[in-house]
C-alpha cells in the first residue's frame, strides 16, 4: 500500500457519475465548499437562530430511518402512570459551554483561512497530528549518524520509534518522555546495526503491537478523530510501513521462520489495515485534512476534499463488511493450524509404519538373499530407516537392504570393495550432507508453535542418522593407513574434519525432532484429539498406550539432548580444556585420514602418478627437477641472479608431494588432469641443465634438515637450453595463473581479519585452512626468489605479490594455531608468534600495499567465497 | 417484570417524566429522536432517548426511577438500544455533567455495561469551593492585580463591552455589562482610562460562581492570572467557604492551571463511550 499513490488514484478515478452514489452536482458542491469559506462564527450564529430542538438533531435522514426501524422492529410500550422520580436538570457538557463555543469558533476561523471546509474539528485534527509528529522527529534527529550508515529506512524508524517531547532546554519533558528516549536509543542502535539477531526483539515488539491493534468504526467518528488524531496517524503510519519492515531483506528470515498460524494472522491483520487506511484517510480528506503532510487541504485542493466526501462512507462500509468476515477468517486460520498440528503429531508414527511396510515387502522378496542369523543384524534391522515408502521404490529399497547386508558382512576390519564403497557412499552421502547443511541453531530458536510445524522435516533429517553412523564406518578400499594405524572410512570422506559440527548437528536434530513431535502430540491431545495413530507399536507398549506420557517424555528428552549437545560443543571450542585438546588431537588425526583419501582420490594427483612413481629415466629426471629441494630458473646464470639481487634458487621443491598444490581449490577448479600432467611435464623440463656456474652438489643430512649445496659448473649452451626454457615458461605461466586465482579467492575469503580469527574458527575450518595455505611456502619463494615471476610493470602482478606476501605467512600462522592448541601452547606464546609474523617486513609491506590498492581487502572473513575459474582474477576490485 | 419498548413518535406519554426537557420537547415536536420506555406492567419506570450524530448514537437522556433500580432496568434499556444499533454497526456515547449525587451511580453502571471513560481533562468543567481555594498555596504571597467591577465606572464597563463585541473578544452571555455578572469579584485592569484586561464571573453554570470569560488584551497573559488571584481573594472575603466556584477549561494549558490553582477541584463533565463490537 503506497499511501500517497493510493490517494491520488482514488482522486483520479473518482468520478461523480460513475461512483453511483447520490451526490450533489458539482456546481452545488462547489457552492457548498465556497459557503464554508465564510467565517465559522457566522455559521455558528446562524445556527443559534434555529429552533433549539431542531439544533438537537442534525442528521435528520439517518435519525428518521433509525426511529422508523425501531418502531417497525419493536413493540410500542404503553403505560398508564409513571413511578416517582425525574432526572435532575443537567448543565450541558463542557464542550457546549460558551467558552468552548468561543474556542471552537476561533479555531474554525483559523482553519477556514487555510481550508475551504475548515472547521474546529479540522483545526484539532491537524494540530494534534503535528504535535505527535514532532515527538518522533526528536528521536530521528538524535540518531542521524546511525541512520546514514544503515540500510534501515528512515520512515520505518520514524513509524516504529516511541518519540519524546522536549522542554525549553531540549531535555525530555517528563519521566515518560525520558523513558521513551531511552527505549528509542536502544531501538535505533539495534535496528540500524542491520543485524537480524539484534533487530529480533524489536521485530517481536512491532509484530505484537500490530497484531494487538483493535480497529473499529468509532475511529471514524469526529469525536474520536479530534481526540485521537495524533495516535491514529501514528497507527496508520505503522500500518503502511509494516509492509516495508516485512519486505526488508535483513528481516526476511524472521518472517519466514514465523509460526505459520501467526503469519496468517498477521496477513489477515494487514488486509484489515488496508481497508481501514483507505476509509480513515478519506474521512480525513472530507474534513479537509491531508494525512500525509499532517496539514490542511488548501483552496486549490478541493478535489481531494470532494473525493473524501464522496467515498468515505463507501469505504467505511467496505471496512465494516470486512470486519464482519474476520471471525470466519480467524476460524479458517485456526482450522489450518489444527490441520498442521494433526499432521505434525501423526507424522513420525505414519512414516515409521510406511517404512516398516516397505521393509516388510523387501523382507518377503526372494531376491533379498538373507542369510541365517542376519535377521537380527543391526545392518539389516537398521536399513528399515532408509526405506522409501511406496511400491514404486521396491527395487531401490531392495538394493539398499542388500547393500547394507553386504556392509554388515564385512565386519569391523575388512575393507569394502570399490564397488560396495561407491554404492554405500551413494546411499549415505546425500543424507549426511543434508545434516551438515542444516542450520540447527535457527531451528532451535523457533517458537514452540513454529517448531512443531517442522516435524516432518525434522523427522526426515534425523530418523536414519543413528543407523548411518554405523554404516559410515565402512573402510575405504584403497586409502593408506593413517599415522595412528586407523584406516580411513566413509565418514572421514563425507564429513571430513567437520566431525565436531556433524556430531553437534546430529544430536541437535535428534533433540529437536523429539521435542517437536512431543509438542505436536501434546497440542493435538489438548485440543481434544484422539490418541489413535500417534504412537508406534513399540511406544504403545512402552507408555501403556498413553500418548500424553509419550509426548511429555519426548519434550523433556529432546531438551536434555540439545542441552548436552550445546555443552559439548562449547567445551570443544573452548581452549584449555582436556576435551578440547583431545578433540583437537583427534581432528589432526582426522585430517590425516581425510588427506589420505584425497591423495588417492584426487584426479589431479592421479594424473601425475607417472612422475611420482617414475618408471622411465625421462620421468625420473622430471621428478628430480620438480621435487628437488631447490628449483631454479634455466634462463639465468648464478651471476645474473646475483646481479638481480636474488638467490640462485627458490630454496624449495616446486612440488614436495603434489598434494599441497593439487589439493588447492584453484588447481581443482582450473586444471583438468591432462592439463595438470602437461604443466608438470613442462615445469620439469631441463633436468640436469643449467646456465652458468654452479658449485658441486654436496648433500648434508642433519637430525632436522637436509642441506644441499650446488657446485658451480660451466653452463649449457643456449641451443641446449632453449627447448627447456620455453617449456618451463609455459608451465610457469599456467602455474602462476592457478596461484593468481587461488589468492584472489583467499583475499575475498579472508579479507583483513585473518589475524583476528578466533580459535574456534581455526579449529573448525582447519581442513580449509590447510587446503588454502598448504602450498603457500612455495608460492612465497617463487615471488621473492624466482626471477621474472612478478612483472614490476604489471599492476595485477604487483597485487598478486602483495597478496602472497601477506597471506602466505599469515595463513600459515593461523593454520599453525592448531598445533599450538594441540600441544598445549600458551596464549602468550601464540600471540607473540602472531605478533612476530605481523612485524615481518614482507608482511608489513604487503599489508600496506593491500590496504591502499585492494578495495576487496577490507572485509571480515567470508567462508562462502570460492575460486572463480573464469572471471576477473586480475581485477583488484572484483570481490 | 420489567420490559422495554419503543416510545411512539410525537407522544412520549407518561414516560416524558423520565426524559430531560430538551429531548422530551424534541420528541413531542416530532423530531427524529429514538426513544425507549421501561415499564413494569402498566407503570412507567424509566426511559432512554437519543439520536445519531457524528457516527455514534448520542444518549441524550437515560433514567430509571429510584425505586426500580438495581433490577436490571438500565441494562435492559441499553441492550435494547444496542440491538437496534447492531445493523448499522454503531456505538454509543453519553455526555453528562455530574452535579448531583445520583449522577455518580452512572460510573459503575456504565463500566459494567462495557463503556469506557472518554472524559477529556482538557475540555471540562471543574468545580471547587471558596474554602478549598483558600487552602492552596497558589494564592499565598502572590500579586493581586486589578479592580473589581463594582468599583469601576459604569461607562468604563459599557465601553469595554462595546469593544469586546467589536473585536470578538470573549464575553459572557448577555455581555460584560449584564446585570447577571457578579461584579464584586469580576476584575479589570484599567490603563489610560480604558479597560485593558478583564476576568468576568457570573452564575451561568450550575447557578454557581462561574469564571465565564477572560481577556488579557494589552496587559499580557500574566495579567489574567493576577486578576483571577485577586478575584478569588475577594471571594474568600465575601462568600462563605462552601460557596461553589466553577471554572471551565478549554485546553491543556487552562486545565493545568486549574489543577495547579485548585488541586482538589472535581471534573464534572463526563463522556463515556461504547464502541460497536465485531466479536
Amino acid at each position: 500500500m503506497c499511501r500517497v499513490d493510493k490517494q491520488e488514484e482514488l482522486i483520479k478515478n473518482r468520478n461523480l457519475e460513475s461512483a453511483g452514489i447520490q451526490t450533489q452536482t458539482l456546481q452545488e458542491k462547489t457552492a457548498d465548499l465556497t459557503q464554508t469559506e465564510s467565517s465559522g462564527v457566522q455559521v455558528q450564529e446562524q445556527n443559534q437562530n434555529i429552533n433549539p430542538s431542531q439544533k438537537l438533531v442534525r442528521q435528520r435522514e439517518e435519525n428518521a430511518r433509525l426511529a422508523a426501524q425501531a418502531v417497525q422492529e419493536m413493540e410500542i410500550v404503553h403505560a398508564g402512570e409513571a413511578a416517582d422520580g425525574a432526572p435532575v436538570q443537567e448543565q450541558t457538557a463542557a464542550k457546549k459551554s460558551i467558552k468552548a463555543r468561543m474556542r471552537d469558533s476561533s479555531r474554525a476561523k483559523e482553519a477556514s483561512r487555510f481550508c475551504p471546509v475548515g472547521t474546529a474539528a479540522t483545526y484539532d485534527m491537524v494540530h494534534g497530528m503535528k504535535e505527535h509528529a514532532a515527538a518522533r522527529e526528536n528521536s530521528i534527529n538524535d540518531h542521524d549518524a546511525l541512520i546514514s550508515e544503515s540500510t534501515a529506512e528512515t520512515k520505518v524508524l520514524r513509524a516504529f520509534c516511541v518519540g519524546y517531547k522536549v522542554d525549553k532546554k531540549g531535555r525530555p519533558a517528563s519521566k515518560k518522555d525520558a523513558a521513551g528516549k531511552e527505549a528509542d536509543d536502544r531501538f535505533f542502535e539495534d535496528y540500524c546495526s542491520d543485524n537480524l539477531e539484534r533487530r529480533k526483539p524489536h521485530l517481536d515488539r512491532i509484530v505484537d503491537e500490530m497484531l494487538s491493534l483493535r480497529l473499529s468504526r468509532e475511529m471514524f467518528t469526529e469525536t474520536s478523530m479530534r481526540k485521537h488524531d495524533g495516535e491514529q496517524r501514528d497507527m496508520l503510519n505503522k500500518m503502511v510501513y509494516l509492509e516495508n519492515v516485512i519486505r526488508d531483506p535483513v528481516n526476511a528470515p524472521y518472517f519466514e521462520r514465523m509460526a505459520p498460524a501467526k503469519r496468517e494472522t498477521l496477513d489477515l491483520k494487514r488486509e484489515e489495515f488496508n481497508r481501514f487506511h483507505d476509509a480513515v484517510t478519506m474521512t480525513w480528506n472530507s474534513y479537509g485534512v491531508d494525512f500525509n503532510s499532517a496539514d490542511y487541504y488548501g483552496f486549490n485542493q478541493t478535489g481531494a476534499i470532494r473525493t473524501g466526501r464522496d467515498c468515505c462512507q463507501e469505504l467505511q462500509g467496505a471496512f465494516d463488511r470486512f470486519q464482519e468476515e474476520i471471525p470466519a477468517r480467524r476460524e479458517q486460520i485456526n482450522a489450518h493450524q489444527e490441520e498442521r498440528v494433526y499432521r505434525a503429531s501423526h507424522d513420525y508414527a505414519l512414516k515409521y509404519r510406511q517404512k516398516l511396510g516397505a521393509f516388510n515387502r523387501v523382507k518377503e522378496d526372494e531376491r533379498l538373499g538373507l542369510r541365517a542369523g542376519e535377521e537380527d543384524s543391526v545392518f539389516f534391522r537398521g536399513s528399515m530407516t532408509l526405506m522409501e515408502p511406496g511400491e514404486e521404490h521396491t527395487q531401490r529399497n531392495l538394493d539398499t537392504v542388500r547393500t547394507m547386508l553386504e556392509v554388515g558382512r564385512l565386519g569391523e576390519t575388512q575393507r569394502a570393495s570399490e564397488e560396495l564403497y561407491q554404492r554405500t557412499r551413494d546411499i549415505a552421502a546425500p543424507r549426511l550432507k543434508r545434516v551438515l547443511a542444516c542450520d540447527v541453531d535457527v531451528l532451535a530458536g523457533l517458537t514452540d508453535e513454529a517448531l512443531l510445524c517442522r516435524c516432518a522435516e525434522l523427522d526426515e533429517l534425523s530418523m536414519d542418522n543413528m543407523f548411518l553412523a554405523d554404516v559410515t564406518k565402512l573402510k575405504h578400499p584403497s586409502a593408506r593407513i593413517a599415522n595412528d594405524g586407523s584406516v580411513p572410512c566413509l565418514k572421514d570422506e563425507l564429513v571430513g574434519s567437520d566431525t565436531v559440527e556433524y556430531s553437534y548437528k546430529m544430536s541437535m536434530l535428534r533433540g529437536l525432532s523429539d521435542r517437536a513431535r512431543g509438542l505436536a502430540i501434546r497440542r493435538y491431545l489438548s485440543s481434544g484429539g484422539e490418541s489413535e495413530g500417534l504412537l508406534t507399536d513399540n511406544e504403545m507398549l512402552k507408555y501403556n498406550g498413553s500418548a500424553m506420557d509419550c509426548a511429555v517424555d519426548l519434550i523433556s528428552k529432546g531438551e536434555r539432548v540439545m542441552e548436552a549437545a550445546r555443552k559439548q560443543r562449547k567445551e570443544r571450542l573452548t581452549r584449555g580444556t582436556e576435551a578440547c585438546e583431545q578433540i583437537v588431537a583427534a581432528n589432526i588425526m582426522q585430517e590425516h585420514r581425510v588427506n589420505a583419501i584425497r591423495a588417492v582420490d584426487n584426479p589431479l594427483i592421479r594424473s601425475v602418478e607417472e612422475i611420482r612413481n617414475p618408471a622411465t629415466p625421462e620421468m625420473e629426471q622430471i621428478k628430480q627437477r620438480l621435487m628437488d629441494s631447490q628449483y631454479y630458473s634455466l634462463e639465468y646464470s648464478e651471476q645474473d641472479l646475483i646481479n638481480k639481487g636474488i638467490l640462485p634458487d627458490i630454496g624449495e621443491a616446486l612440488f614436495r608431494s603434489f598434494g599441497g598444490f593439487c589439493n588447492t581449490e584453484a588447481a581443482q577448479a582450473i586444471l583438468s588432469p591432462e592439463q595438470m600432467k602437461q604443466m608438470a611435464m613442462n615445469l620439469g623440463a631441463g633436468a640436469g641443465l643449467h646456465k652458468g656456474e654452479w658449485e658441486e652438489v654436496k648433500e648434508t643430512l642433519t637430525e632436522s634438515k637436509r642441506i644441499v649445496e650446488r657446485t658451480m659448473k660451466p653452463g649449457n649452451t643456449e641451443e641446449e637450453l632453449a627447448p627447456a626454457v620455453t617449456r618451463n615458461k609455459e608451465g610457469m605461466g599456467q602455474y602462476k595463473e592457478v596461484i593468481r586465482a587461488q589468492y584472489d579467492m583467499i583475499a575475498r575469503k579472508y579479507g583483513e581479519k585473518i589475524a583476528q580469527m578466533s580459535d574456534a574458527d581455526a579449529i573448525l575450518h582447519q581442513d580449509e585452512l590447510v587446503s588454502d595455505f598448504g602450498n603457500s611456502q612455495v608460492e612465497s619463494r617463487l615471488v621473492t626468489r624466482y626471477p621474472d615471476f612478478i612483472d614490476p610493470q604489471d599492476e595485477s602482478d604487483l597485487l598478486l605479490k602483495a597478496r602472497i606476501g601477506y597471506y602466505a605467512l599469515m595463513g600459515k600462522a593461523v593454520t599453525d594455531r592448531y598445533a599450538f592448541i594441540a600441544s598445549g601452547g600458551s596464549e602468550e606464546a601464540m600471540r607473540a608468534h602472531m605478533g612476530g609474523v605481523m612485524n615481518d617486513p614482507q608482511v608489513a609491506e604487503s599489508l600496506a600495499y593491500l590496504k591502499e590498492h585492494d578495495p576487496a581487502f577490507h572485509h571480515a572473513t567470508d567462508w562462502s567465497q570460492k575460486v572463480r575459474a573464469f572471471g576477473p582474477q586480475n581485477n583488484p576490485g572484483a570481490a | 417484570m420489567l420490559k422495554t419498548g419503543v416510545l411512539p413518535p410525537g407522544d412520549p406519554g407518561v414516560f416524558k417524566t423520565f426524559l430531560l426537557p430538551d429531548i422530551a420537547r424534541a420528541l413531542e415536536e416530532g423530531e427524529p429522536v429514538t426513544a425507549f420506555g421501561l415499564a413494569e406492567d402498566q407503570l412507567a419506570v424509566g426511559a432512554l432517548a437519543g439520536y445519531l450524530e457524528g457516527g455514534l448514537f448520542q444518549i441524550a437522556s437515560l433514567y430509571v426511577a429510584p425505586d426500580y433500580r438495581r433490577r436490571g432496568g438500565g441494562r435492559l434499556l441499553l441492550k435494547t438500544l444496542e440491538k437496534l444499533l447492531e445493523d448499522i454497526h454503531t456505538g454509543m456515547i453519553i455526555h453528562f455533567t455530574a452535579t448531583a449525587k445520583e449522577h455518580e451511580t452512572l460510573f459503575p453502571f456504565l463500566k459494567a455495561m462495557g463503556f469506557w471513560d472518554e472524559t477529556d481533562e482538557k475540555e471540562n468543567i471543574y468545580v471547587t469551593t471558596v474554602g478549598e481555594l483558600g487552602k492552596t498555596s497558589y494564592f499565598s504571597g502572590a500579586k493581586e492585580t486589578g479592580t473589581s467591577f463594582d468599583q469601576l465606572d459604569e461607562a468604563l464597563i459599557r465601553h469595554a463591552e462595546l469593544k469586546a463585541r467589536e473585536n470578538g473578544s470573549p464575553r459572557p452571555e448577555g455581555g460584560i455589562d449584564s446585570p447577571k455578572v457578579e461584579r464584586r469579584i469580576s476584575m479589570a485592569i484599567v490603563r489610560d482610562q480604558r479597560v485593558a484586561a478583564y476576568a468576568v464571573f457570573d452564575r451561568s453554570c450550575l447557578n454557581s460562581l462561574t469564571l465565564s470569560s477572560t481577556w488579557s488584551g494589552s496587559a499580557g497573559p500574566t495579567a489574567v492570572y493576577s486578576m483571577i488571584r485577586a478575584a478569588f481573594a475577594r471571594a474568600q472575603r465575601i462568600f462563605p467557604p462552601e460557596e461553589k466556584i466553577v471554572i471551565q477549561s478549554v485546553d491543556q494549558t487552562t486545565a493545568s492551571l486549574i489543577q495547579t490553582m485548585a488541586p482538589n477541584a472535581k471534573m464534572i463533565s463526563h463522556t463515556w463511550m461504547k464502541g460497536y463490537s465485531y466479536i
